[in-house]
């Protein structure tokens, strides 16, 4: 009962506070979608790739022609320095070759692998030319030439931006909405004076902790749930923002419901270390300024996932707290899960949780913490 | 009746004590006046009797009822008013301050009910009772605090510099609570530095003076000695 009125109290304290509503409710709602609006709607579009510019060395009619009818809207350029060309921008790709005769000895590809447009052309002439040469196809001019994938061009780019951006944005903000709550409700009792009236309550210290764990555990799932209603609403009427799919008609219910779940784990890992440090501050600003190196982990650890492949699991990862949710995060975006991985994650972020949960309430009773001045 | 006997307390970060044998005792129905200069030991002692900070050395016990033994009980009989600025949330009304406490001191919603109404009226709450402690001024503060300590209906009952903020009127109404808390037969320890308050409540003087009691007498046979000069015990 009385954890409930703790609960309650905290709620009612953090939902009247402006910068709460517009940290974890407003920005993950409104502000992020419309970030991704912005720097999405000048780039995507179907037939973008390739057609900002290809150049082919000499310029080759064979190599051309065969581009051509794969995509015909690409601009070739013709550049005296080419790889220059590239690296501002003005083209995508370079095709170098060298001939005998009407004979291909060797091709190379020069493209700028921290662009994705030159990397989407590369991939696509590539796929191409590999196709073409393989088949003998390049002197051709009967057979009709066309490479296959094994998603949809929306499909492939909505999963890629997806596995970049979801488990980050999902891990940043469970970090600091969940945290700057846990924050505000343990070093702002300090900073408002309020930290002696609360303990000469009859009142366990374990309840007063778990009590407010669970309330910014509330903020933070309330951060989460905005976020992805969102990004589902966002992408909804505008797909690109999200590569080309909604974000429902991508994942479904049952992936969303998934993410759902897994990042409720690390809100509540987030809330209890939140309330720890916030214990252990003296004041907010204090308590703000240790949590950054949490979130600064967080996102991280979460983005340096990007190269791992998400259906062949590193166990280790499983038993690392803030990297094993991320892993399943970036999972579930595939539509994989991993029983085993998921159950040695949920333990380990419950035995973390369990640490930190036990360190606030030793925090609480510790005088020259709770009174240090 | 609350007792308390030879009570130490250090800190880790200072080198004196900040408390050195503290014992008094106070019976039902008195009132005594802590006094003592800033950093006395007064807020140290009525930390400990909140039970939020635990003596090195010592006991005290109310009603027979040593606090370790069971500090529950001492808990539910004990009501503070801490001193400070607020110690209220800032985004909760009066009202839901003092229902927060109430409730997290087991006073159930018939009890509030009987209670909150002459609280309002004695402290002249009505006004502001449904408004934001974040608009109030700091004698507004005070006056949601001690209706807040008063609320459990506690036996022994806290207050430190109760009248902080307050302007005439209100501080006459906390002179006129803490004599009528006295006559209910309440224990009651106040610190206060404002003398018309202290001769106007206390039945004793206790004057605290770098963590030990320099003076524990009457308030007839200290106004005898000393009239209403409350500085002589601080300075030696």
């Amino acid at each position: 009962m009385k954890l409930l009125i703790i609960i309650k109290k905290e709620l009612t304290d953090q939902i009247r506070d402006k910068r709460t509503i517009i940290a974890a409710i407003l920005m993950p709602a409104v502000i992020v979608p419309m970030l991704l609006f912005l720097t999405t709607h000048n780039t995507s579009g179907e037939g973008t790739y390739p057609a900002s510019g290809v150049i082919i060395s000499n310029d080759d009619n064979g190599i051309k022609n065969l581009i051509i009818k794969s995509y015909g809207d690409t601009e070739f350029i013709i550049s005296n320095s080419p790889q220059e060309a590239i690296i501002k921008g003005e083209a995508d790709i370079l095709i170098d070759y060298t001939k005998s005769g009407e004979n291909y000895n060797s091709l190379t590809i020069y493209y700028d692998s921290a662009r994705s447009g030159s990397m989407m052309a590369y991939l696509k002439i590539y796929n191409l030319l590999k196709t073409s040469f393989n088949r003998s196809e390049i002197t051709s001019e009967t057979v009709k030439i066309s490479s296959l994938t094994i998603r949809s061009e929306k499909e492939g780019k909505t999963l890629l931006t997806l596995s970049l951006l979801l488990p980050v944005l999902l891990m940043v903000f469970a970090a600091s909405s969940s945290m700057s709550g846990a924050v505000d409700m343990s070093a702002g009792e300090k900073e408002r004076a309020t930290i002696e009236t609360l303990l000469s309550c009859n009142i366990s210290h374990s309840t007063i902790i778990l009590g407010k764990v669970l309330a910014s555990s509330f903020i933070g799932f309330a951060s989460i749930v905005s976020l992805l209603a969102g990004l589902v609403v966002s992408s909804h009427f505008y797909p690109d923002i999200t590569g080309g799919l909604s974000l429902l008609k991508f994942c479904g219910y049952k992936n969303l419901s998934l993410i759902l779940f897994t990042i409720s784990i690390a809100i509540f890992m987030f809330s209890s270390a939140g309330m720890a440090i916030g214990l252990y501050a003296k004041s907010i600003k204090e308590g703000t300024i240790l949590t950054l190196p949490v979130i600064i982990l967080s996102s991280a650890l979460s983005s340096g996932l990007i190269a791992a492949d998400p259906f062949n699991a590193n166990q280790i990862y499983s038993m690392v707290p803030i990297l094993n949710i991320s892993y399943l995060l970036r999972s579930a975006v595939y539509n994989n899960f991993e029983p085993v991985f998921f159950m040695i994650s949920l333990f380990t972020s419950i035995f973390f949780t369990f640490i930190f949960l036990i360190a606030g309430t030793l925090l609480l009773k510790k005088e020259s913490v709770i009174f240090r001045s | 009746m609350i007792t308390l006997s030879e009570i130490y307390k250090s800190f880790p970060q200072k080198k004196e004590m900040a408390l050195s044998g503290i014992s008094f005792s106070i019976s039902k129905g008195e009132a005594v006046a802590l006094v003592g200069e800033n950093g006395a030991g007064k807020t140290t002692l009525i930390r400990i009797l909140s039970l939020i900070l635990k003596p090195d050395r010592g006991f005290f016990s109310f009603d027979n009822i040593k606090f370790n033994d069971n500090p529950d009980y001492i808990k539910n009989k004990t009501g503070t008013l801490f001193s400070g600025e607020s110690s209220l949330y800032d985004r909760l009304t009066a009202e839901e301050n003092i229902k927060y406490y109430a409730q997290l001191n087991g006073v159930g919603k018939n009890d509030y009910r009987k209670r909150i109404e002459p609280l309002i009226d004695d402290l002249s709450l009505s006004a502001f009772i449904n408004d934001r402690v974040s608009t109030f001024s700091r004698g507004m503060k005070q006056k949601t605090a001690i209706a807040r300590t008063l609320i459990t209906d506690p036996d022994f009952i806290i207050l430190d510099e109760p009248s902080t903020g307050l302007d005439i009127i209100a501080g006459n109404s906390v002179k006129r609570i803490i004599n009528r808390l006295k006559l209910d037969g309440k224990t009651i320890l106040f610190s206060s530095h404002n003398t018309d308050e202290i001769f106007a409540c206390a039945d004793r003087i206790t004057v605290i003076h770098k963590g030990k009691i320099n003076c524990d007498k009457t308030v007839e046979a200290y106004r005898a000695g000393h009239g209403q000069d409350l500085t002589v015990y601080i300075k030696e």
